[in-house]
């Protein structure tokens, strides 16, 4: 189990290393002259090349990358051209909402998908079945920000019961995490439910039953722990997904997340915010990963051979 | 002689697929004294695993259905059993062992936790009495480093160990009976034979009462005390082992010893049985192995019943003619 643990973290580094590559080039072949955004297009050449030169942006691509991983290894990400603060601090303020609704997100999910499936599973082709799958479909079809919005009308604006914007209390989390849950539950309960039936007719469930085990022991302690491990294997891909939908969200609920973030800065051109802030949800992201790959250790055994 | 064990009468097992019917086990009885092993042979399909999983009363339903009959488990029909009942039977009274050592045991639980689980459940014991029942258990069956293998997981062990870990499961609570259905099939021969040697010396020793299901009549020579040779869902010879392999009546049961090769003694041509079970829906009318009898006669387009024969019981016209 260590040397498994160990073996991962290796090998973080060298796709932690891929990414910021990545995240470097994107930005820096991308069209147009930063120098424009910092000063605009009537200055003289002198002032430019000075100004350039200040940025370190007329070094060759590579020296300016090394300067980059080497600032960025210090936790400096550089400054906001547009808000004139450290872009670490402004992350460090930002994150935390992000992060808050994507675990209540991915909770709520669980929690909501695993039963629904595990139960259609077990009334397979039955009305409860059907129910559990046509609600899910709908789930599925549905764009997060159209259910965010529903619910924001519905509960918030109609009902009263929710605070429609902000952040802060779990009375400001709970609409945008139920939209984000909802829809991620809709396709974490389809898979449940198949990988349960395929687990439902494997040889040891019907030990289990041999063994005189309550239908309730055999489903919810033979069964389920094998049925989730395809789930978790696939969890690990659904960080990103579930990362990516709350940065939507945090438009449709004007939360101040790290979505909101990259997107004024991309409306700005303030070309190190958007750095730094991909540089943190990718990194995000990878340790997802690394936390689903973890996980799915702890519960296949078999896994730890490899 | 005193009341067996269990008991089987008539015991019909269909399975409705659509519009389908298949009687895969149609009108079988037999019985099992205690401390007795009883052999079911015959080929897939013959309904040998049907009637295993029917005593168990773990016949998958839908499509499955135990249709008639009674099964008399300790003089009790276990089929006007309430499941809740059954519970209480399974793995306590009456346990089984499956063909497939390798995909019978849960792979995300350790040995230990298996065997266990049981115990706790039949028998009320604490975790850790339990284990230790399962580590002497694990060392019955003669599993190398018992303690160790407690807490390793299915996968860490080959597939003769893993037998040897179901056997233990099975053995775990005393059961009066225990139900093998093809325990040493899936394994090597050398292995095969080390197991057939483990469940006899364990039947010495528990009075435990087994029914064995195999379609090999090897296997039935070293285990059995009595055979039931089953052929498409019906029982077609019924006795005493040394009876039935030393003088075969049903044209079946001959077929299956001819197609025995033989390693010492002349060497003689296989004859296998010509054909190949028919499909359920195939069978209309009449002795369901006339489509590969060698002495089919036009009697036989009417279903000839189990006649006594001494202590034996045949399902031919063969049989009844000679009686005459």
């Amino acid at each position: 189990m260590l040397r498994y643990v160990i073996k991962r973290i290796f090998f973080l580094f060298p796709i932690l290393l891929g990414m910021t590559v990545v995240v470097f080039l994107m930005l820096h072949l991308a069209p147009g002259d930063p120098i424009d955004l910092i000063v605009g297009p009537n200055v003289t050449p002198e002032i430019r090349e000075n100004i350039r030169h200040q940025y370190g942006l007329d070094r060759p691509l590579p020296i300016q990358y090394l300067h980059f991983l080497g600032n960025l290894l210090k936790g400096d990400l550089g400054t906001s051209i547009i808000q004139h603060r450290p872009v670490a601090e402004i992350i460090i303020q930002r994150f935390p909402v992000t992060l808050e609704l994507s675990v209540a997100g991915l909770l709520i999910s669980f929690l909501v998908a695993i039963p629904i499936g595990v139960k259609a599973a077990i009334k397979r082709n039955t009305l409860t079945d059907y129910i559990c799958m046509v609600t899910s479909l709908v789930g599925i079809s549905m764009p997060t920000f159209w259910l965010g919005l529903m619910l924001l009308y519905i509960f918030a604006y109609k009902l009263r019961l929710f605070p429609v914007s902000g952040y802060g209390t779990w009375k400001h989390l709970f609409l945008p995490a139920l939209t984000l849950g909802f829809t991620d539950a809709a396709l974490t309960a389809r898979m449940v439910r198949s990988s349960m039936l395929e687990v439902i007719r494997q040889d040891y469930i019907r030990t289990a039953r041999s063994k005189g085990l309550s239908e309730k022991l055999v489903i919810n302690r033979h069964a389920l722990k094998n049925a989730l491990i395809p789930i978790i294997t696939l969890l690990g891909l659904r960080i990103g997904w579930i990362m990516g939908g709350s940065v939507v969200l945090e438009i449709v609920f004007t939360r101040p997340g790290l979505g909101r973030m990259m997107i004024e800065a991309i409306l700005a051109r303030d070309y190190p915010v958007v750095q730094g802030g991909m540089v943190v949800l990718t990194t995000a992201i990878i340790l997802g990963n690394l936390f689903a790959d973890l996980l799915y250790a702890i519960v296949d055994p078999r896994i730890k051979l490899r | 002689m005193s009341t067996p064990v269990l008991e089987v009468n008539n015991l019909k097992t269909y399975f409705f697929l659509g519009e389908n019917v298949i009687p895969a086990v149609d009108s079988v009885g037999f019985s099992v004294n205690y401390g007795e092993t009883l052999g079911i042979v015959g080929e897939s399909g013959s309904g040998k695993s049907v009637t295993a999983l029917s005593i168990m009363r773990l016949i998958p339903n839908p499509p499955g259905k135990i249709v008639g009959g009674q099964i008399l488990f300790e003089g009790e029909d276990l089929l006007q059993k309430t499941e809740e009942e059954m519970r209480k039977i399974r793995g306590n009274k009456i346990s089984m062992i499956f063909q497939e050592p390798m995909t019978s045991l849960n792979p995300v639980y350790t040995v230990g936790s298996q065997i266990a689980e049981a115990i706790i459940l039949h028998q009320g014991l604490s975790k850790k009495d339990a284990l230790k029942k399962s580590e002497q258990l694990l060392e019955m069956c003669k599993v190398s480093l018992p303690k160790k293998r407690l807490n390793q997981y299915p996968h860490e062990l080959s597939g003769g160990m893993r037998q040897r870990v179901m056997i233990a499961m099975a053995l775990a609570c005393d059961p009066l009976l225990l139900i093998a259905d093809e325990p040493t099939t899936a394994l090597d021969v050398t292995v095969q034979a080390q197991i057939l040697e483990l469940m006899k010396d364990l039947q010495r020793k528990t009075g435990t009462a087994v029914l064995f299901i195999t379609h090999d009549l090897g296997v039935i020579n070293e285990i059995a005390d009595k055979v039931v040779v089953m052929y498409c869902g019906r029982v077609v010879e019924c006795g005493k082992k040394e009876d039935i392999l030393k003088s075969p009546e049903h044209p079946y049961t001959k077929g299956l010893l001819n197609s025995i090769p033989v390693i010492d003694g002349p060497k003689k041509p296989l004859r296998p049985i010509r054909g190949v079970v028919p499909s359920p829906n195939e069978i209309s009318h009449g002795c369901r192995f006339r489509s590969r009898c060698d002495y089919v006669m036009d009697k036989c387009e009417k279903e000839p019943p189990l006649m006594n024969i001494g202590d034996r019981l045949v399902r031919c016209w063969l049989v009844h003619n000679f009686e005459k």
